[in-house]
C-alpha cells in the first residue's frame, strides 16, 4: 500500500511545527511512507532542508506550501512544474511585501492570479456553508487541480464529519485526499509542540489551557494505519500517490542565475573572469608567471567554468573594487574562498602560492548549494 | 380533553388566587406535548416530578437533562439540590443551562434536600429549583407546591432511587402538577459509525386536569428544546394519548 | 520547665524526650538535672502561659461561640450545633488538631456530652482524638481512672488508698461517707462528669469586637419574645457596624440563662452585610435550637467576624439581569448545610474530564471560560471510574460488548475514539498516558462513556484496562 503524507509542518513554521525536516524524513523512511510534502505556513523556508533530507534518506520530497488567507481559508498548494514554482514564489513575495515583517497578507484573488500549474488542496473545518463556498471557489478556479483534505481529528463525531465532507466534495466534483496534518514526526514530540504553543501565546503550560492543539495524533503514520483509519475512503488515501505523481517539480531543476554582469559587454562571465585574471597576473608577476602558479590558475579557471561560478567571482571582485575605492578594509570569509584566481585578479594582497587548493575543497558540486559571499567590511575604516 | 365542571371551576379559582405573572406556563414548543398540558405548557409556579425509566431510575441521567432543558428556558438563577454529587456540569451547558446560573446545594440526606428545595422555592426571583430525592410524601409535596406558587418558580423533583426495586415508589400519589418519566431510546441512525442524536421515551404519567400521554422525542438541543424526530413525525398525525392510569 | 513549690524548685512541665528519660512532673529540679545530663531547664512563666492560653481560647472561637480557657493546659468548647458547619465532629477535631500542630502545639482532644467527661478522656484516652457518641458518655466514663476527675492530687492519693481506682468504683459507693471524708467536691465532680449537674462555660470575649447586649430584669423564655428582642439587637448591632463602616460576616448570639448556662447560635454570610432583615432571618432560623431552661437573663450579639463594607455596592453591568438577592438565599442554605456545600461549578481548561470542573463560591462572579461546545459530555460522571470487562478488537474500535456491575451489554453503536492525553506537566506518569474515550450505546438505547487506559498498542501509555466514566442521557 502506498501513501504520501502531503501535509507536514516542519519547525520552519516558526513555533508551530516541532520537528526538523531531517527528523521527519528519517522517520518517514522507517515507517514506509513514499514521500513527504513540507507545507510550512505562507513560507517556503523549509524546502531546502527538506530537499537535502530527502536525498539523504531516499524518500521523495514534494515542494509545497500552506497558504493562510486573510478571510480564514487555508489551502495547501503544490507546484507541478518549475513555472508554477516561480509563480508560487512570486505569490508569496506579493503577500509578504503587503504584510511587512514576518507577516503575509494574501487574498483569494491573488491565489487565482498566480495559481496556474498549482495543485490546491482545501483544508476544511466543518462541512458547513463556509466550506461549501470555498469548495465552489476552488473548483471554479482550479478545475481538476482542486482537492480537499480529509483529516481525522480523534474527537467526537469524527466519522460523521468525514462523511459529510466527503459528500460535500462530491457535490462540487472536488476529489478528496487523506492527510494527517502532521506537526511532529513521532508521538513523544507532542510535549515540545505544547511548549512551542506556549511560547507562541506568551504564556506558561499551566495557563495555556485550550490553546494547545485540540486534535490528537499529529504525527507521521504508516500507510497501513492510514488505510485502516479511512475504511470508507480508500480513494482518498490513494489520491496521495496521484498528487505526488502530478508534482514532478524538484529543486534539482533550479540552477542559480546570477545577475548579468555589465562591466564587460560582449563577453560571457567566464571570459570576463579569465580576462581579469590574466590581466591581474601581469601586475602581480611582472618578472613572469611561475609554472606552478600558472598550473593552479588553469586548474581553477577550468573548475570555475565547469561549475559555472564565474559570475560569483565577478561579483566579489566588484564588491572588493568598490570597497578599495572607498578605502574600506575587506576580507573574504567562509565559502567566499580566496582561490589564486581571485587573488591574482586583485582582490587580495597575499601571494597566491601560499594558498592551497582550497577552492576545490570548498565547492561542492551540488548545484543547489551556492557559495555565499560574506565579505566583512571594517566600519572603522569607513569612518576614516 | 375531558374536564368536569368542577375541575373547570377549580382551575378558574386557582387562576384568580394565584399572583399575576407574565405567563402561566412554559411551552415545550412541540404541539403534541403542549396540547396535552393545561395552559399549553409546563405550569410555572408549580411542582413537577420526573423520574428515569429502566436503569434511569437509579442513575437519573435523562431525567436530569430533561429538568436542565426546562430550567435553561427559564430566566434567572437555578438551584439544584441533591445528596449524590455526580452531576457533570458540562452536560448542563450543552442543553443551554450555563454554569453561571446554577447554584448547587449538597445535602446530607433527603430531609435536608426537601428543606432546601422549599427554601429555594419560596425565594423570589429564581427561574427554577431542581431537587433530586428518593421519597416524596404527599405532605412534603403539598408544602413544595405551595412554596412554588408563592414565588412563581418552576419546581422539579427528580425522583431517583438507590435500587431499581425501590422505583415502584413512583406509583404513590403526590401533589405535583405533572409527573413524567424519561427513558433512553436508541439514537437516530447514522450512515457511518457513530452515535446520532439521543432519543427518549417521554411519558406524561400524570397531569392534574389533564390526561396521560407519551411521546418519542429527540433529547434537548443546545437551547434546551425537545424535538419530534423526523421519521416519527411523519408517521404520527395525532399524539398517542392513553387513558389516565396512574 | 521548673517553678517553685514551697521552698524548692520542681519540674512543672517536660517534653516527650525528657519524659522518656524518666523526668516526671513534680520531681525536684535537682533530681531531674542529676538524672539527665544535658537537660535544658527554663524558668516556668505561669503568667505568660496563662496569657497564651487565653489567646488560644480566642482563636478557638472560630469553631464555636462558646470557648474558654481551662487552665492550666486546656481549652473547653461547647460545640453543640456548630460541628456540622465544619463537616461533622471527626472532621472538626481533625481540623483543630491539624491547625494546632501546624502552629507547633501538640494537642489531645475529646468530645462527649459533658465537660467533665471530655476533660477526662482528653487526658487518659488512648486516642489523641476521642469521640464519644451521644448518650454513651456514662458507659465510657465508668472505666476512666479517678485521677482524671479534676480533684487535687492529695484527694486522689487518699481515694486510691481506700481502694477506689476507677470512676465506676466511686459511682457504686454511697455518697454520704465520701462527702463526710472529702467534702462536697468529689460528688460534684462525679455529677458534672455524668451530666447530672450543670457546669456552665464562661465564653471568652475577644477584644475589639462589635457587640450589643441586653439584660432582662425578668427572665424571658417565650420564642416570640426572644424573636422580638433579637430583632432589636440586630438593629442596634447593624447601626454600630455602620458607624465603623463594617459589615458582618459572622454573628454570634449568646443567651445567658438563669442557671448560668450559656446557649449560643452562630450564623455566617458569604458577603459582608448590614442588612437587618436578612440577619434577623438567619439568626431567627436557629432560635428553635435554643433551650431557654428556667429563663434567659442576658442576650449578647457580637459580630465576631466583620469586614469593611462601603455604603454603595451596585451591579455595574447594564447587560446583566438584576439578580434577585440570591446572596440571602445562599446564606440561609450555607448555614443549614455548611459553607462548602453550597457552590457553583466553573470551567477548567483541561481535557481530563474529572479535572474539567472546579467548585467556586456560589456568590462568585461568573467567568468567561467555557467548556468546548459540540463535544458531547455525559450527564452523570462516576468518580472514580468503574472498571468494566470488555470484549474488544482493534485499538481504534470500541468493544463489542462490556460488563458493568454484573450486567453484560452489547455495544450496538459507538463513536470514538476521542483521544485524551495526560497532562504531562502535572505528573511524570502522564507524560505518555492516554485515554481513548468511546461513546457507546447498547441495544436498549442506554448510552455510556467508557474509556481504555492506554492507546491499545503501546504498553507505556496505560494499563489497557477499560473503565466506565459516565452515563449519557
Amino acid at each position: 500500500m502506498s501513501y504520501f503524507e502531503l501535509q507536514c509542518t516542519s519547525h520552519f513554521s516558526f513555533l508551530r511545527g516541532a520537528s526538523s525536516c531531517e527528523e521527519l524524513f528519517a522517520h518517514a523512511a522507517t515507517i514506509g511512507i513514499g514521500g513527504l510534502a513540507i507545507v510550512d505556513r505562507n513560507s517556503l523556508a523549509g524546502i531546502v532542508r527538506a530537499h537535502e533530507a530527502a536525498k539523504v534518506t531516499g524518500i521523495r520530497m514534494i515542494v509545497g506550501c500552506r497558504l493562510d488567507l486573510v478571510d480564514g481559508m487555508s489551502m495547501l498548494v503544490y507546484p507541478t512544474d518549475r513555472a508554477a514554482y516561480a509563480r508560487l514564489c512570486r505569490l508569496l513575495s506579493v503577500g509578504k511585501k503587503r504584510g511587512g515583517k514576518a507577516k503575509c497578507v494574501l487574498e483569494w484573488l491573488d491565489v487565482l492570479e498566480y495559481g496556474e500549474g498549482l495543485i490546491a488542496v482545501l483544508v476544511p473545518d466543518e462541512a458547513d456553508e463556509i466550506c461549501a463556498l470555498r469548495l465552489k471557489r476552488l473548483a471554479d478556479g482550479f478545475g481538476d487541480r482542486a482537492y480537499m483534505a480529509l483529516t481525522l481529528r480523534r474527537r467526537p463525531n469524527d466519522q460523521l464529519r468525514i462523511h459529510d465532507l466527503s459528500n460535500m466534495a462530491a457535490r462540487f466534483r472536488v476529489s478528496t485526499v487523506a492527510t494527517n496534518d502532521v506537526l511532529f514526526h513521532e508521538p513523544h514530540r507532542r510535549i515540545l509542540q505544547d511548549v512551542v504553543t506556549c511560547i507562541r501565546n506568551g504564556t506558561t503550560i499551566d495557563h495555556v489551557g485550550f490553546r494547545r492543539e485540540r486534535h490528537a495524533d499529529r504525527y507521521l503514520k504508516p500507510p497501513e494505519e492510514m488505510g485502516r483509519l479511512f475504511p470508507r475512503n480508500p480513494e482518498a488515501v490513494a489520491r496521495t500517490t496521484e498528487i505526488a505523481a502530478r508534482c514532478t517539480f524538484s529543486l534539482d531543476e533550479l540552477a542559480y542565475q546570477y545577475p548579468e554582469e555589465r562591466t564587460m559587454p560582449g563577453l560571457t562571465p567566464q571570459q570576463a573572469l579569465e580576462k581579469l585574471t590574466w590581466g591581474g597576473v601581469k601586475d602581480r608577476y611582472p618578472e613572469g608567471l611561475p609554472d606552478e602558479v600558472k598550473e593552479k590558475l588553469d586548474h581553477e579557471l577550468a573548475l570555475i567554468e565547469r561549475l559555472g561560478y564565474a559570475p560569483y567571482f565577478l561579483t566579489v571582485n566588484s564588491i572588493v573594487r568598490f570597497a578599495r575605492s572607498r578605502e574600506i578594509l575587506c576580507q573574504g570569509r567562509g565559502s567566499a574562498a580566496t582561490p589564486p584566481s581571485v587573488t591574482s585578479s586583485g582582490s587580495r594582497r597575499s601571494t597566491p602560492s601560499a594558498t592551497t587548493s582550497c577552492s576545490s575543497a570548498s565547492s561542492p558540486r551540488n548545484a543547489a548549494s551556492r557559495p555565499t559571499s560574506t565579505s566583512t567590511s571594517s566600519t572603522n575604516a569607513a569612518k576614516r | 380533553m375531558q374536564r368536569s365542571a368542577v375541575e373547570d371551576l377549580r382551575r378558574r379559582v386557582e387562576r384568580l388566587a394565584a399572583p399575576r405573572r407574565g405567563r402561566e406556563a412554559l411551552p415545550f414548543g412541540i404541539e403534541e406535548i403542549d396540547r396535552a398540558l393545561p395552559g399549553g405548557g409546563l405550569a410555572v409556579g408549580a411542582l413537577h416530578e420526573v423520574a428515569g425509566g429502566g436503569d434511569g431510575a437509579v442513575h437519573g441521567a435523562a431525567a436530569a437533562l430533561f429538568a436542565a432543558g426546562v430550567a435553561a428556558r427559564t430566566r434567572g438563577k437555578v438551584l439544584w439540590c441533591f445528596t449524590r454529587a455526580d452531576l457533570f456540569a458540562p452536560s448542563l451547558t450543552q442543553v443551554g443551562l450555563s454554569a453561571a446560573r446554577v447554584i448547587y446545594v449538597e445535602c446530607g440526606d433527603d430531609k435536608t434536600v426537601l428543606a432546601c428545595f422549599e427554601e429555594g422555592l419560596r425565594h423570589q426571583g429564581l427561574g427554577a429549583v431542581v431537587a433530586e430525592v428518593a421519597r416524596l410524601s404527599m405532605t412534603a409535596s403539598r408544602r413544595l407546591q405551595l412554596a412554588a406558587e408563592t414565588s412563581g418558580a418552576i419546581g422539579i423533583a427528580i425522583r431517583r432511587w438507590r435500587r431499581q426495586t425501590e422505583a415502584a415508589d413512583f406509583g404513590q400519589p403526590t401533589a405535583a402538577v405533572t409527573r413524567w418519566r424519561v427513558t433512553a431510546l436508541p439514537s437516530a441512525p447514522l450512515p457511518v459509525p457513530g452515535v446520532g442524536r439521543a432519543r427518549w421515551q417521554l411519558e406524561l404519567i400524570r397531569c392534574r386536569a389533564g390526561e396521560s400521554a407519551d411521546f418519542v422525542v429527540e433529547a434537548c438541543d443546545a437551547k434546551g428544546r425537545l424535538h419530534i424526530p423526523a421519521d416519527v413525525a411523519d408517521r404520527l398525525l395525532a399524539p398517542q394519548a392513553r387513558l389516565a392510569t396512574a | 520547665m521548673v517553678g517553685p513549690e514551697g521552698n524548692r524548685n520542681v519540674v512543672t512541665a517536660a517534653d516527650l524526650s525528657a519524659r522518656s528519660l524518666g523526668i516526671r512532673i513534680g520531681m525536684p529540679a535537682t533530681q531531674a538535672q542529676a538524672l539527665v545530663a544535658e537537660l535544658v531547664v527554663q524558668e516556668a512563666d505561669p503568667d505568660g502561659d496563662s496569657a497564651s492560653l487565653d489567646r488560644l481560647a480566642v482563636w478557638a472561637l472560630r469553631y464555636s461561640p462558646v470557648a474558654a480557657a481551662d487552665p492550666p493546659d486546656g481549652l473547653v468548647l461547647d460545640t453543640t450545633g456548630a460541628d456540622h458547619l465544619h463537616g461533622g465532629e471527626e472532621a472538626m477535631l481533625a481540623d483543630i488538631s491539624g491547625r494546632l500542630a501546624a502552629a507547633g502545639v501538640r494537642a489531645r482532644l475529646a468530645i462527649s456530652d459533658t465537660w467533665g467527661a471530655s476533660y477526662a478522656l482528653a487526658r487518659v484516652s488512648a486516642d489523641e482524638r476521642a469521640i464519644v457518641p451521644a448518650g454513651r458518655t456514662a458507659e465510657v466514663l465508668a472505666g476512666v481512672p479517678i485521677s482524671a476527675l479534676r480533684l487535687d492530687p492529695n484527694t486522689i492519693a487518699d481515694l486510691r488508698k481506700l481502694g477506689f481506682d476507677q470512676i465506676r468504683d466511686l459511682e457504686a459507693t454511697s455518697r454520704a461517707p465520701l462527702t463526710l471524708r472529702f467534702g462536697p467536691l468529689v460528688c460534684r465532680r462525679l455529677d458534672q462528669a455524668f451530666g447530672r449537674a450543670a457546669e456552665p462555660i464562661e465564653p471568652v470575649r475577644p477584644p475589639d469586637v462589635v457587640e450589643v447586649r441586653r439584660v432582662f430584669a425578668e427572665p424571658i423564655a417565650a420564642p416570640e419574645t426572644i424573636h422580638r428582642y433579637l430583632g432589636k439587637l440586630v438593629g442596634q448591632l447593624c447601626a454600630a457596624l455602620e458607624e465603623r463602616g463594617l459589615g458582618a460576616r459572622r454573628m454570634d448570639l449568646l443567651f445567658g440563662r438563669v442557671d448560668d448556662e450559656v446557649q449560643a447560635v452562630r450564623v455566617g454570610t458569604s458577603t459582608a452585610t448590614r442588612d437587618v432583615k436578612r440577619l434577623t432571618r438567619l439568626l431567627g432560623d436557629k432560635i428553635e435550637t435554643v433551650e431557654p431552661g428556667f429563663g434567659i437573663e442576658t442576650m449578647r450579639l457580637a459580630a465576631t467576624l466583620a469586614e469593611p463594607l462601603h455604603p454603595k455596592q451596585t451591579i455595574s453591568s447594564l447587560t446583566e439581569e438584576p439578580d434577585a438577592d440570591v446572596a440571602g438565599l445562599i446564606d440561609v442554605l450555607a448555614n443549614r448545610v455548611g459553607e462548602d456545600r453550597v457552590y457553583r461549578y466553573a470551567a477548567v481548561a483541561s481535557d481530563v474530564p474529572e479535572r474539567a470542573v472546579a467548585r467556586v463560591a456560589a456568590a462568585a462572579l461568573a467567568s468567561d471560560d467555557e467548556w468546548p461546545a459540540g463535544w458531547p459530555r455525559p450527564a452523570r460522571l462516576l468518580q472514580p471510574p468503574e472498571a468494566i470487562e470488555t470484549l474488544a478488537l482493534l485499538p481504534d474500535h470500541p468493544p463489542v460488548s462490556f460488563t458493568w456491575r454484573g450486567i453484560r451489554r452489547r455495544v450496538k453503536r459507538a463513536d470514538g475514539p476521542e483521544r485524551v492525553f495526560g497532562e504531562w506537566w502535572k505528573a511524570d506518569p502522564e507524560l505518555v498516558a492516554v485515554r481513548d474515550y468511546f461513546r457507546v450505546e447498547d441495544d436498549a438505547g442506554e448510552r455510556f462513556w467508557i474509556f481504555r487506559a492506554g492507546d491499545g498498542e503501546n504498553a507505556a501509555t496505560g494499563s489497557q484496562r477499560w473503565y466506565l466514566h459516565g452515563i449519557f442521557a
